[in-house]
């Protein structure tokens, strides 16, 4: 975890009250040699996004206080955010939670438990549209 | 003269007397005298008229002599159907008489069965109404077991996926490190969490099927709670609660089953420290109070509100689903709080002053008629000799779990061997005795009792040690396992703690029986 953004490393920020979700997933995601941050709730996820500038933010949808729709609305009207890609991650996978997390702005929709494979071919897809 | 004719006649010697008999009896037909003191017979049949009770009855005027024209034109207007003329033709009475009887049979019977009908349209309709409630009864238990199912994948998944992002870093780390110590650390909490779960849900299925038996015994509340508390601690200390514990010196004596009086007061802690913003506040407070004694686990959290309060204790009841899907439950743990403090003969209340304002859960148990000395805790001394590791003979059909708990007894120091059916088990262990055999009860073609009787049978392995193992713990698949001849009988998954405490005893009973030899 770096204080300041880095050149050029993808940086992902976890939303996510599971800590031991939380985590692992970060620990994933730096072992496939991306960076990351975790935020424990929306307050914090809005209190840091500012200074992390993250290139992809992983909402968890079941946030406690406010929700991870309504941040991922929040956070969508914030214009430095503009290049952000937006991960909703969920423990529910049927067609109408797709369908409320791709009308609050997300642009993938992860189930969890969430296989490694379907996370590095995420990630690495995204790093790569940046060049 | 009517009597003979099967017929009832009353008689009024005034028309208020009539008026009278009118009121209390159904009648036929009226035959009224014209000629009456005080009222006469139009103004009785206008009186009669008016009244529903009477307006139907048929009346014939009874004339002294031929009536003339405007006195029948009068009795006509006043419902007359008929003029008689005195004195009375026997015949001519007999005959109208048992029209108008007739008549009066004919709209008894109509009214009877317009009477059945009613009672039939009312009966239909109380069933459809039966009916309709029943279903909508149904549809509302169909959308409550929806909405469990999915909670239930969601809460399945919350522990799972760290456990799967902790298989995936310890495969990238080669397992090394500091933090792959973590990792697995993490793995064995959220693990312990998953079987939790899956514990509270067996446990309330099997206590509303009425399928578990206390065992009761005489124990100090104090005994309970502490156990409790230890279970609950980690909870409580992990979201920066203070925790008061107030309990008297004496011991608070119940008729209770140790384990699951714990299990009780350790879901009402996890409530209260869920259920509470961090660095809140929880107490339990054990109190004697009359011929009852009183547990009471109350918190400065969320609170609950008051429509709330008297559901919170149905299955599948989750306070507020927006915070409770964040937070983990299924929505069991008050409901098996209620029905296992119920089935010890006590009662459970929930208290709060509504939301933010704390939460207070009061147990109240018939306290015991036995004597303190009763409940002192039995503690056996600790053996220390020579012990040698243990053969070991798993039998269990599933390649993974019989592959696992292989490692895990080769990593205490026994020797352990595998077969996946009952028949492959029963030939090894006759050509080679083990010391311990672990079956499986639920194993395809040839099942564990099964297999255990065959063993039975088996003269070399009479000090073999048979322990069942099942995913079913309650007291009536205990019996059957001793019934069929097993020592011991856990419950999947077997901890390594308890598995290397029933193996130490096995060792300490061979121990002892060769030095006593």
């Amino acid at each position: 975890m770096t204080e300041t953004p880095t050149g050029d490393i993808l940086r992902v920020m976890i939303v996510e009250d599971n800590e031991a979700l939380a985590q692992t997933t970060g620990w994933l995601i730096e072992m496939l040699g991306y960076d990351y941050r975790l935020a424990g709730s929306a307050q914090q996820a809005l209190a840091d996004v500012t200074a992390y500038a993250p290139h992809v933010m992983m909402l968890d949808l079941g946030l406690p206080g406010m929700n991870g729709y309504d941040l991922c609305r929040a956070l969508r009207a914030n214009p430095g955010l503009k290049d952000t890609v937006f991960v909703a991650q969920t423990g529910w996978g049927e067609a109408e939670h797709r369908r409320m997390s791709a009308e609050a702005g997300f642009h993938h929709h992860l189930v969890k438990p969430v296989y490694l494979e379907a996370l590095e071919d995420m990630l690495n897809g995204i790093a790569k549209a940046r060049v | 003269m009517l009597r003979r004719d099967g017929l009832v006649s009353l008689k009024a010697a005034s028309a208020r007397e009539a008026l009278e008999i009118l009121l209390k009896e159904d009648v036929a037909l009226a035959l009224l005298d014209v000629q009456m003191p005080e009222m006469d017979g139009f103004e009785l049949a206008e009186i009669m008229r008016g009244n529903e009770r009477t307006r139907r009855i048929p009346i014939i005027f009874l004339t002294a002599g031929s009536a003339d024209r405007t006195r029948r034109f009068r009795g006509y207007e006043a419902g007359a159907v008929d003029f008689l003329e005195k004195p009375l033709e026997p015949d001519i009475l007999r005959s109208k008489v048992r029209i108008f009887s007739e008549l009066y049979q004919q709209r008894q019977q109509i009214n009877d069965q317009m009477d059945n009908l009613r009672a039939y349209a009312e009966e239909n309709l109380r069933l459809l109404q039966e009916s309709r409630a029943a279903a909508e009864a149904l549809q509302d238990a169909d959308r409550r077991k929806d909405e469990f199912l999915a909670t239930l994948a969601h809460e399945l998944r919350n522990p799972l996926a760290p456990i799967r992002n902790g298989l995936q870093i310890l495969r990238m780390s080669k397992g090394d490190g500091e933090r792959a110590e973590e990792v697995r650390g993490m793995m064995d909490r959220q693990l312990t969490h998953l079987v939790r779960l899956i514990d509270d849900l067996l446990d309330v299925s099997r206590v509303s099927q009425g399928k578990i038996d206390l065992r009761r015994e005489p124990i100090a509340l104090q005994d309970a709670v502490n156990a409790a508390v230890e279970a609950s601690r980690p909870l409580i200390e992990a979201s920066h609660h203070s925790f008061s514990l107030i309990m008297p010196e004496e011991p608070l004596l119940v008729d209770g089953d140790m384990t699951r009086l714990a299990q009780v007061v350790s879901n009402l802690l996890n409530n209260a420290a869920k259920y509470t913003p961090e660095g809140g506040h929880v107490t339990v407070t054990v109190q004697p109070a009359g011929l009852q004694a009183e547990i009471i686990v109350s918190d400065n959290g969320l609170g609950i509100a008051p429509d709330m309060l008297p559901k919170v204790f149905d299955l599948f009841t989750q306070v507020d689903s927006s915070i409770d899907r964040s937070q983990g439950g299924l929505g069991v743990g008050l409901a098996l709080v209620r029905k296992l403090v119920e089935m010890h003969g006590g009662l459970v209340l929930a208290q709060s002053d509504g939301p933010g304002a704390g939460s207070r859960f009061t147990i109240r148990l018939p306290q015991s008629r036995a004597t303190a000395g009763a409940a002192a805790p039995r503690q056996a001394a600790p053996f220390e000799g020579p012990v040698r590791p243990l053969n070991i003979l798993i039998v269990d059909d599933n390649v993974d779990s019989a592959q696992t708990t292989r490692w895990m007894l080769d990593l205490i120091g026994h020797a352990a061997e595998v077969r996946h059916d009952g028949r492959e088990a029963i030939e090894a262990a006759a050509a080679a005795p083990p010391d311990v055999i672990l079956l499986d009860i639920g194993m395809p073609g040839m099942n564990g009792y099964e297999v255990c009787r065959e063993l039975r049978r088996i003269p070399a392995l009479k000090d073999t040690v048979l322990i069942a193992q099942t995913g079913w713990g309650q007291e009536s698949d205990r019996q059957q396992a001793f019934d069929a001849g097993f020592d011991h009988h856990v419950t999947k998954p077997v901890s390594l703690d308890l598995v290397t405490g029933l193996l130490a005893d096995v060792q300490k009973a061979r121990a002892e029986k060769m030095t006593g030899a």
